[in-house]
């Protein structure tokens, strides 16, 4: 027991019972304390000296054993004006406004001052949008630092190391898997395929819906059977989603018996379409004329002529209903573009032009929008898939430029204003400072669109 | 030590985002001010020599007029709100320190509340020239008697220690901690506050984990010191008396160590500014590093949560200045006498541990009662040591870290390599307060 454990111990006693042992302090403690003659007042003297002693004489331990010391970081730092910028962000609750200046960050190849890391961390591990950007952008240090501190293990997702991965879709947590599964269908779509189908009928539904979802993006003719299976799924989303995708396999066994089975009921006579409709359940033909491919109706004309044409023996908006989701599941710019032409109202319009070619798109929406009510564009505008072609958001900036103040249209502009590219933000709403007394959402739009374009200008 | 540290002549040169983020009376504060800083909020603002200016659009129609002058600094805003610098002050410095702002003749507004400022401010001088001390007899009474108490209330207090060491300091585990504040309460009347914060510290401790014995017994064995201390008073050479006096809560008269105080004129590093609230009152401790003199400084400041502290000395920076020492054996605490602009420190060249450690045991020979002391230190890495994470030289000699230390900021800077660092030594460890990214100094 050291001198100063032994006084601990006896003041804890108290002095009445024990007398401290002075004779185990060091030489110049013992000689002061020893001349009181009170044991308390000798110990607590002692106990001053001795806790100055040791304060003032202490010696640092040995043989730490320091840390590995992280990959050197090659790329340049971020200017100053968006190293304040990031210090904005990082306490503004905009989170899409985050993403945005990490994307580009990352695109540029720049680095941001390190001491920011923790916080982008802790943002990205609350949403986990923000995790691929932050692990790209936080780069050697960001996966060192994951390296401490498992709660940021996503840092080190931006380097996927090829054949340990797979431990993440069987390990993971539900993001970690859906990460790497995507990343697995581009780099090794065999290996993907053999990991989610060996852990299938144990899956529950939503994992099964979502490794369909990231499935759709990278479909295979080989894909088939297994959709095909999935066709008979527990979960009715799963079917639904199987089913769905199964029409955009190429050349798939499914379209085919679609085609053959709707062959025989369609007729074109004189600007006629004729469809016969069994037992009358349009719910059925909406399902068949969705699931059949495009090219079915080549041999009846061209999509335009066919949208045009009068229909006899069923709904022409079942028809329609039908080609609507055959245009987006293909993809097929011919059939959105006469579907629109044939009815530019219509409520499913923001899932319908993402089809369109983005001239084509712009095009369409500037009709659309002249004639539309405020409320129909807001609809459209949320609908409308990112990223927006130049041209798509140009004509909603002017748009909203000579609108009125109403909700539908300051509802409208919160997304236009996060939404529009960047070579959009030259746009006069973009440069220049609304009028003093104007609406709330005008100045919102004005500050967004500024802080995007000063944002873009600092990294160029 | 010497430090790399270069110091511009320029008057009001452009601040750093950082100098004006540091101004900001709280977190809340800095994150509406930075919102503020968006061009769009303002319909116009310009800059002078001395002040900076701008209209700021709030929810009425009339704009606000907000302006600073840099020298205080002081800020005036239209706003109604009561912080102090406002969000729109804070807004508008951003801008300036981001090179926003035009350079414009100073507005009416803005002219004539500089002129009223200066208008106050030789009032004020006048004022201080023409009074001397009201009377001189009735303070030396007043000071007597404060002696008196003191001494008496150090007397109780040994006597109190003294009887708690007889009887064990076991008996404190239950209702130790209430008796402690009670003692200390007794201490606040008798006019010790330094008595009674120790006191106080050591409530904090009983109990609290399986050392708490040791503590306790660290802290009441030096109080007892200082109470000892302090009951002989007049026996004390003198500036170990000034040093009792100061650990015993009597404070020094500012002009008294303007006026007599040791001055020392060099460019100071601020290595590390850290605020401490307790009891309403917010505590800034500003740690200052000579560059020449190797001499090291501590500059409190003062103020109520929410409202401004001093802010002349922002940490990473340098400037010029001359200090005035309070009396002491271990002059540390100082004033800021005088002082020119700061500007951003380059990265210094640190002590090693060894030497660091050597300068804490030569103040804690002059000053047992230490609790804090800065060190500059050069070459650490981050280490694992018995499964605690602390900092490292290449001999693996380890500085322990202080509990309740959040070391990311400071790992993220170092990931894995040496750094410069600044902070606190004390007995539970260092407290890194300001590190270096290569040349950019970073606050932790």
């Amino acid at each position: 027991m050291t001198a100063w454990e032994d006084l601990v111990g006896v003041a804890l006693l108290g002095t009445r019972r024990r007398a401290p042992d002075l004779g185990a302090l060091p030489p110049a403690v013992r000689e002061l304390a020893g001349e009181r003659a009170d044991p308390a007042d000798a110990l607590l003297t002692a106990g001053a000296l001795l806790t100055a002693y040791r304060r003032a004489g202490w010696q640092p331990e040995g043989a730490a054993e320091t840390l590995p010391v992280a990959e050197t970081d090659h790329r340049p730092y971020l200017p100053d004006a968006a190293r304040e910028r990031l210090a904005r962000l990082l306490t503004a609750s905009r989170p899409e406004l985050l993403a945005e200046w990490l994307g580009v960050v990352a695109a540029r190849g720049l680095r941001v001052p390190p001491e920011r890391l923790p916080a982008l961390a802790e943002s990205a591990r609350a949403k986990p949008a923000l995790r691929g950007p932050v692990a790209l952008v936080a780069g050697p240090a960001g996966r060192w630092l994951a390296g401490l501190n498992p709660e940021w293990r996503f840092l080190t997702a931006a380097a996927p190391e090829p054949g340990t991965g797979a431990d993440d879709w069987r390990f993971g947590s539900p993001a970690q898997r859906r990460s790497w599964l995507a990343v697995a269908l581009v780099a090794d779509p065999e290996g993907a395929r053999a990991a989610f189908l060996g852990s299938w009928e144990s899956e529950p539904a939503e994992v099964r819906a979502t490794v369909l979802e990231l499935l759709g993006e990278h479909l295979r003719a080989e894909d088939e059977p297994f959709l095909e299976a999935a066709l008979g799924d527990r979960a009715a989303s799963v079917r639904q989603l199987a089913s769905a995708l199964l029409a955009r396999v190429p050349g798939s066994a499914l379209g085919r018996r679609m085609a053959e089975r709707l062959r025989p009921l369609i007729h074109v006579r004189e600007d006629v379409l004729e469809v016969e409709v069994p037992d009358g359940d349009t719910r059925w033909l909406r399902q068949v004329v969705a699931a059949t491919p495009p090219e079915f109706w080549a041999e009846f004309g061209t999509p335009a002529e066919l949208v045009r044409l009068s229909v006899r023996g069923a709904p022409a908006s079942v028809l329609r209903e039908g080609w609507t989701v055959v245009a987006v599941r293909h993809r097929d710019a011919r059939w959105a573009k006469a579907l629109f032409d044939a009815d530019p109202g219509r409520a499913d319009a923001g899932t319908l032009i993402q089809v369109l070619a983005p001239p084509e798109r712009a095009k369409v929406l500037a009709r659309l929008i002249r004639q539309a009510r405020p409320e129909a564009v807001a609809r459209l505008v949320v609908d409308l898939p990112a990223p927006w072609p130049p041209e798509v958001g140009t004509v909603l900036l002017d748009w909203l430029a000579g609108r009125e103040d109403t909700r539908a249209v300051a509802h409208a502009a919160v997304t236009i204003a996060r939404t529009v590219p960047p070579e959009c933000l030259g746009h006069p709403l973009a440069t220049t400072a609304p009028e003093p007394g104007s609406a709330p959402w005008r100045r919102a739009l004005a500050e967004t669109l500024n802080f995007r374009r000063e944002m873009y200008e600092e990294l160029a | 030590m010497g430090l790399g540290g270069v110091v511009a002549g320029v008057s009001h040169a452009r601040w750093s985002t950082e100098r004006v983020i540091a101004l900001a009376p709280d977190a809340a504060s800095a994150k509406a001010g930075r919102a503020q800083a968006a061009p769009v909020r303002w319909s116009g603002a310009g800059a002078s020599a001395a002040a900076v200016w701008g209209y700021c659009q709030g929810s009425g129609k009339k704009p606000y007029q907000t302006c600073i002058e840099l020298a205080g600094p002081a800020y005036r805003c239209s706003c109604p709100s009561r912080k102090f610098p406002c969000k729109h002050a804070l807004g508008l410095l951003l801008r300036w320190a981001g090179g926003e702002l035009p350079e414009e003749p100073e507005p009416d507004f803005v002219a004539a509340w500089l002129a009223e400022r200066a208008d106050k401010a030789e009032r004020t001088e006048q004022r201080r020239e023409s009074t001397g001390p009201r009377d001189p007899e009735a303070a030396a009474k007043r000071a007597e008697r404060r002696a008196d108490r003191v001494g008496a209330g150090a007397t109780e207090l040994r006597e109190w220690l003294l009887d708690q060491i007889r009887a064990g300091l076991a008996g404190l585990e239950r209702g130790g901690a209430e008796e402690l504040r009670r003692v200390a309460a007794r201490m606040v009347d008798a006019q010790a506050p330094g008595l009674a914060a120790g006191l106080r510290r050591a409530a904090g401790m009983v109990g609290r984990g399986r050392d708490w014995p040791s503590r306790v017994l660290a802290e009441l064995s030096l109080l007892y010191l200082l109470a000892e201390a302090g009951s002989r008073l007049g026996e004390l050479p003198h500036a170990l008396g000034e040093t009792v006096r100061t650990r015993l809560g009597f404070s020094t008269e500012t002009a008294r160590v303007l006026s007599s105080g040791e001055r020392v004129a060099d460019t100071w590093l601020v290595g590390g500014v850290i605020d401490e609230e307790r009891e309403q009152l917010v505590t800034r401790r500003t740690w200052l590093f000579g560059q020449r003199s190797g001499r090291v400084a501590l500059v409190l400041a003062f103020a109520p949560p929410g409202q401004p502290l001093s802010s002349v000395l922002p940490a990473g920076h340098v400037l010029p200045a001359e200090l005035a020492f309070h009396p002491s054996a271990l002059p540390l605490r100082a004033l800021v006498a005088d002082h020119g602009p700061p500007v951003p420190a380059t990265r210094p060249d640190g002590d090693t541990i060894p030497v660091a450690l050597a300068a804490h045991s030569r103040a804690m020979a002059a000053d047992p009662w230490l609790d804090r002391w800065p060190v500059l230190l050069s070459g650490l890495r981050p280490a694992q040591h018995r499964g605690d994470l602390v900092l490292s030289d290449v001999d693996g000699q380890v500085l322990p870290l202080v509990p309740g230390f959040d070391p990311w900021r400071l790992l993220a800077v170092s990931a894995g390599a040496m750094v410069t660092l600044a902070g606190e030594w004390g007995a539970a460890g260092l407290r890194p307060l300001l590190c270096w990214d290569g040349d950019r100094a970073v606050r932790l």
